[in-house]
């Protein structure tokens, strides 16, 4: 799914060296291994507190007003937006040298626009088309680009170097984005950011409001999710 | 693309069956294999046990999931060099704690809705990473969806298999949570995690 709220821009050139996960549990040391990829910690901490309070007043309400709307009406949406990303999906095979994720995205686009209703049915996967969710994040780490230094982006949540600067470039790399208008674009985030809250509804409360400490859990649990995704 | 919603629910549904006893003639990757697929198989007929109610499977899951985590085991490593400093009476009190707070974290996230597309769950491959250690890879296929992959790392002591740690698409909880706990016990020490933790489990409870 398109990466959300494109709009932010925040973009830091340092990183650091990815921490080994897998020799962490053996470690002997009692530094935490997540907090070094943390060097903006009082700043990502404010952004966090506030993300944390949006998402109480206002995002997790309207994401949990949302999931009232029957599972079939959901799936539909969600299929919508999927399609959208699917010429992003292409150029990003292109550009990691993937013809095998640019044909998929290729037709999948093709096929669910026409005989998918415009996107709101998901024929290619019943015809054997899978769906691949990349984005310029994942092309930078097919180049062999660090992740970089974790940060917290507003409303967003967490991130880091690459994924932000990923952010970013999808935006400008986009094919339909170019082609929407400013209404449209707006549209799009916003169902984009209320799908995303929906679908990913138990792990936020899991670690925003089911942790003892939200900002370690959630940071340790981003820090190793992107290392595997990527 | 997957529902997170679904992998994270997987995560109560992984200790549906009670500890698993070894023979003595097993081979202790055979003892392990056994021992995953005994739980996995559980936890599919659970899930598509139409005569319970979804608060009859919770509260089924609690029980088998104390049964087959080593709380004890993973409650301390996660707490880092404060259990070292902690008081018997400390220690006690946060591995009771612990216990209920990890069980329905997890538990209480069940529903019917976000399993009922689980058809199967495969054995990828179980190896010894290190003397009465294992790690068993699985993988839950999801009914038009992606697969979803969890490790497990198993401990194998005297006469019995038990789960030290679960790693969903690259989490793992041990890591995640020593994180967290380290870090609450830096701020408020282990009191202050005792009561941060049943401070939590009180809200689960209540809310679900």
């Amino acid at each position: 799914m398109k990466d959300l709220l494109s709009l932010l821009i925040i973009f830091f050139l340092t990183s650091c060296s990815t921490a080994n996960i897998a020799n962490i549990k053996n470690s002997e040391t009692e530094i935490d291994p997540f907090e070094a990829r943390d060097t903006l910690k009082p700043l990502n901490k404010k952004i966090f507190s506030l993300n944390l309070a949006l998402d109480e007043t206002i995002i997790g309400p309207v994401a949990h007003t949302y999931h009232h709307v029957p599972e079939w009406g959901r799936r539909h949406i969600n299929n919508f937006l999927t399609n959208l990303d699917e010429p992003l999906n292409f150029v990003n095979g292109l550009l990691q040298a993937r013809p095998d994720i640019a044909f998929a995205s290729f037709w999948r686009f093709i096929l669910n626009t026409t005989i998918g209703f415009g996107g709101v049915n998901d024929f290619a996967s019943k015809a054997g088309l899978k769906h691949y969710d990349e984005g310029f994040s994942k092309t930078l780490g097919s180049y062999g680009v660090d992740e970089g230094i974790y940060l917290v982006l507003p409303v967003i949540g967490p991130s880091s170097v690459r994924d932000t600067t990923g952010l970013v470039a999808d935006w400008f790399l986009d094919p339909l984005g170019w082609l929407m208008n400013t209404t449209e674009t707006i549209t799009q985030i916003t169902m984009d950011g209320i799908t995303t809250r929906d679908n990913e509804d138990a792990v936020i409360e899991q670690f925003y409001y089911d942790s003892i400490e939200p900002y370690s859990a959630t940071r340790a649990a981003y820090l190793q999710h992107s290392a595997f995704k990527h | 693309m997957a529902s997170f919603i679904k992998k994270i629910f997987i995560i109560s549904s992984l200790f549906i069956s009670s500890t698993f006893h070894i023979s003595a003639e097993a081979k202790p990757v055979e003892v392990c294999q056994s021992f995953i697929k005994n739980k996995t198989d559980i936890m599919l007929q659970i899930f598509h046990n139409t005569k319970l109610t979804e608060s009859e499977k919770r509260r089924d899951l609690a029980v088998l999931f104390q049964e087959s985590v080593d709380t004890d085991w993973i409650g301390k490593y996660i707490l880092g060099h404060s259990w070292k400093n902690a008081t018997e009476a400390e220690q006690k009190q946060y591995l009771k704690s612990y216990r209920e707070y990890i069980t329905h974290t997890y538990v209480s996230k069940y529903n019917d809705e976000d399993t009922k597309d689980i058809y199967d769950i495969k054995i990828s491959s179980v190896i010894p990473t290190q003397q009465n250690e294992f790690l068993a890879s699985t993988l839950i296929k999801v009914k038009d969806d992606d697969d979803i992959k969890i490790d497990y790392v198993l401990a194998q002591s005297a006469d019995k298999c038990q789960v030290h740690d679960i790693n969903i698409e690259g989490v793992s909880l041990i890591l995640t949570q020593r994180s967290e706990f380290s870090a609450a016990a830096g701020f408020s020490g282990i009191n202050g995690v005792i009561k941060s933790m049943e401070k939590q489990y009180k809200m689960i409870t209540s809310s679900r």
